[in-house]
């Protein structure tokens, strides 16, 4: 489906997209005891403010961050989890974990700074034995949890006698859900009860509730995920990827619904919020996190930050609601530039100054891991820090007032596409089109307002390349290459 | 060192690298702590705890053929025909692998190693000599990534243990046939975990180290909300010693394991055969309670067993042809032998080709 022209134009947004020599932010790479391969699976802080790592070998260890980043004193606060990728810290002498196969609650009961208590708190899903069956979890803000339950892979094998519920039919598919609530987001309420909440994830690799109380995943490219997506969970939604079906308990067991037609899983199915064009915005969503208030991480507060598992990349989110429909854009925040391969969990100082970022990808991708924080230097970049829908095109908010020179409207170039979820892995932006840029008009010091030849809803991503556009005080542009994913228009 | 072998999937292919990497730690596998500083997990894919400071590992685990009646809390996988994305179901089958989805392995150094599982809630198997391999599921190091589809890590050393049959600990109060053991957790004593599970009103609680004598597993255990408990050990000696207020301690004495000739069988999945039959006898652990050599055992021995007549309780005896013994694989309760308990064994819904040949396995054993 790639004409030599997109080939082209994906090169050449590639480039773009490549952020330069980084004055905004310093990325330092967090040091652990020799021997130990940091794969990180789950970040946190307790709240006399220790960093809290839990690796998917098995130990969680804590330390106090200092200024040197070679110089934090680890100790081991549990050990023995089996691929821990969630943690809730809810006290220096208790965590809420994620592990495989449960969620356990790790309680220092004797004070000696090492959990004595592995309380199994919840197991209500099931275990195959594949490895890619590995879960998150975020507090729902209430005393209860929201659980994400990653799919089985055919990398890997399903064993003969499994925990939980087994399902012939949901063996079926590349990606699979032979078990109970794999593909799922489950809800555990604070009294323990356990209600099925949304359907249709692949490998949902992380969940973020925020400020605002909205629930939200990433989910991974792959069997009925054409590009990353990034959506908006509601209760009893579904979301594409067609095995955890046969675990609603509506389902009639004698559809397969790899076999349903194309035209109803799309009618079933809520859209992405944002749609991330493949390599070149992200590959494998992981932990999405919001950005703190105010400027201490730079100018892009209440913004969500998308990492990904499979790049040297962390992407920005900028959503907005449009009649009733959650929506926005995606550009790169910082890519390259020391960032590692395989950024999986993340987490903000308390002092809401530095994003803690855990790389692992073993077993799951090219080898990748570590720690590492990035923090703002102070120096506010100039970036279009908002693209937001009009009924004619786009609205670019930058961060400082624009320079003089040259807003024609060859300095904004857009060109549209779309994507089909089906059950190949993966799949290429279809029905590529140049979109002609009708009008640019600046509408104060810092606004733009561009108005396009065609603008349809329906889920197209409009990309928008960014000539190098300078500040009034001479800054370039910190980010050239942003995609905006159409679900409704704006009246 | 013998050398375990556990991995009785009958698949060759499978089974040399898990095979391989025990090979070689038997022969270079050092007693001395690889845990850095702290007790971190390293790099290393044979950590190894102590007396002193056991080592706990949640993992996935092989499973050396523990069979039904032990792990009749699991939910049975099936046989699936390959999938091609974009394709649909493609030639050929995709058939499990032996292993335990939600055990704990626990290591007292080479003195002893044991796996309990969470499903079950009981000690599954021990051994001696060494740990686990994490090779196949943590990666080569020098490459970073897993090396091999199992994801599964191989045992270090030797099985000196390996249960039998239904729970050991038996709560008399409160047992029926459908009460399912809830796992609860655990607390580290002295470094050892304290696992707790509860059984309809009952809670349970057992702590599991090595004994003073070579090869001797003590079990801790205290019970809650029972009135009475029995406990049974089959095929191992056993001592029960009462240590007062619910609490009792049990020792048992561990032996070398023989390992299953099965394990080297090879077998084709194109036709039902006799071969398949006999590594599906090991792999579903058929053999925990149906001898091949006319002992018995919880269940009927299979030895000869193909057209004798079969006595049934309170009804006419029947002929074990091919049909009776494909239902008794498939719906056990359909018929069942006259002095054997009703409802022991759980049905096997697998695929046909594997009923068949179970049964030409069957057919293929002498009398004793």
């Amino acid at each position: 489906m790639k004409t030599p022209s997109f080939l082209l134009l994906s090169s050449l947004a590639l480039a773009l997209s490549a952020a330069v020599a980084d004055e905004s932010y310093r990325l330092e790479t967090i040091a652990f005891p020799e021997g130990v391969p940091p794969e990180v699976g789950g970040v946190g802080f307790t709240p006399s403010g220790r960093i809290v790592v839990a690796m998917r070998r098995g130990d969680v260890m804590v330390a106090e961050p200092v200024a040197d980043p070679k110089a934090f004193q680890w100790k081991r606060f549990a050990s023995g989890l089996h691929e821990a990728c969630g943690l809730h810290i809810v006290s220096d002498h208790e965590i809420l974990v994620s592990q495989l196969p449960e969620m356990t609650r790790l309680v220092d009961e004797d004070g000696d700074g090492t959990a004595d208590l592995y309380e199994s708190v919840a197991s209500p899903w099931g275990v195959t034995g594949n490895y890619h069956e590995t879960n998150h979890l975020v507090p729902d803000g209430k005393g209860g949890h929201f659980l994400a339950l990653g799919t089985a892979s055919h990398n890997g094998p399903t064993f003969y006698n499994i925990r939980g519920d087994y399902s012939k039919t949901g063996r079926r598919g590349r990606n699979f859900s032979a078990a109970n609530w794999k593909g799922w987001i489950l809800h555990r309420a604070a009294d323990g009860t356990i209600t099925p909440w949304a359907s249709g994830f692949r490998m949902h690799n992380g969940l973020l509730l925020d400020r605002a109380g909205h629930l939200w995943a990433g989910d991974n490219q792959g069997d009925w995920k054409a590009t990353t997506p990034f959506y908006h969970v509601e209760k009893g939604n579904f979301y594409g990827h067609v095995g955890s079906l046969v675990w609603d308990p509506e389902w009639d067991p004698a559809v397969d619904p790899l076999d349903l037609p194309l035209e109803r899983i799309a009618e079933m199915k809520t859209p992405a919020a944002i749609l991330l064009p493949h390599e070149t915005m992200n590959r494998s969503a992981s932990e999405p996190i919001q950005i703190p208030e105010g400027t201490v991480f730079g100018p892009y507060a209440g913004q969500i930050l998308l990492p990904d598992n499979n790049g040297r990349r962390i992407t920005r989110l900028m959503l907005e609601e449009v009649d009733g429909v959650h929506q926005g854009a995606c550009a790169q925040f910082y890519e390259e530039n020391g960032l590692h391969l395989g950024n999986n969990r993340v987490v903000f100082s308390p002092d809401e100054t530095t994003l803690y970022v855990g790389q692992t990808s073993r077993g799951w991708g090219q080898p990748a891991e570590g720690l590492q924080r990035l923090a703002f230097t102070g120096k506010t970049p100039f970036d279009v820090k908002t693209m937001t829908l009009t009924p004619r095109g786009f609205r670019l908010e930058f961060t400082e007032p624009l320079g003089d020179g040259g807003l024609s409207p060859d300095r904004f170039q857009f060109r549209r596409y779309r994507y089909e979820d089906t059950s190949n892995y993966g799949g290429d932006p279809l029905d590529v089109s140049d979109i002609a840029v009708t009008s640019v008009k600046r509408t104060d010091g810092r606004t733009v307002e561009i108005e396009l030849d065609r603008l349809d809803g329906g889920g197209w991503v409009y990309e928008m390349t960014v000539a190098e556009l300078r500040s009034e005080s001479g800054q370039v542009r910190r980010t050239g290459l942003f995609c905006y994913t159409v679900n409704r228009l704006k009246r | 060192m013998s050398i375990v072998r556990f991995l009785r999937s009958g698949n060759r292919f499978r089974m040399k690298a898990p095979l391989l990497a025990i090979l070689a730690l038997a022969s270079f596998a050092s007693p001395a702590s690889v845990l850095a500083e702290d007790r971190f997990l390293t790099l290393s894919n044979t950590p190894l705890g102590s007396r002193e400071e056991p080592l706990v590992l949640r993992t996935f685990l092989p499973d050396p053929g523990l069979g039904r009646a032990v792990l009749s809390n699991h939910a049975l996988g099936a046989r699936a025909r390959k999938y091609a994305p974009g394709k649909g179901d493609v030639e050929g089958f995709v058939d499990p692998t032996p292993g335990l989805p939600a055990a704990i392995a626990v290591n007292f150094g080479t003195d002893l190693s044991y796996c309990w599982d969470t499903v079950e809630c009981r000690l599954l198997y021990a051994w001696r000599g060494g740990f686990l391999d994490m090779t196949n599921y943590w990666g080569d190091p020098a490459i970073g990534r897993r090396a091999g589809f199992q994801y599964l890590p191989g045992l270090v050393g030797e099985l000196v243990y390996v249960t039998e049959g239904s729970h050991p600990l038996g709560l008399f109060d409160t047992y029926t046939e459908d009460l399912k053991p809830v796992y609860l957790g655990y607390r580290l004593v002295a470094g050892v975990p304290e696992f707790a599970y509860r059984l309809g009103e009952a809670t349970v609680k057992v702590r599991i180290e090595p004994g003073d004598k070579p090869l001797e597993i003590v079990a801790h255990y205290s019970v809650e909300g029972a009135k009475a408990w029995g406990y049974f050990e089959s095929g191992y000696d056993f001592k029960q010693e009462d240590a007062g207020e619910g609490s009792f301690r049990v020792r048992i004495q561990g032996k070398p394991v023989a390992a299953s000739a099965a394990a080297e069988a090879s077998y084709s999945t194109e036709a039902p055969n006799a071969e398949w039959g006999e590594a599906l006898f090991t792999t579903l652990g058929c053999f925990a309670c149906h001898s091949r050599d006319g002992t018995r055992g919880h269940g009927p021995s299979l030895a000869g067993i193909y057209g004798t007549s079969r006595p049934l309780a309170g009804t006419d005896p029947v002929v074990a042809d091919e049909a009776y013994l494909a239902e008794s694989i498939v719906n056990p309760a359909a018929k069942v032998v006259d002095t054997f308990p009703a409802g022991y064994m759980p049905p096997y819904p697998i695929e046909p080709k594997q009923v068949d040949s179970l049964v030409l396995f069957i057919k293929s054993l002498a009398k004793p």
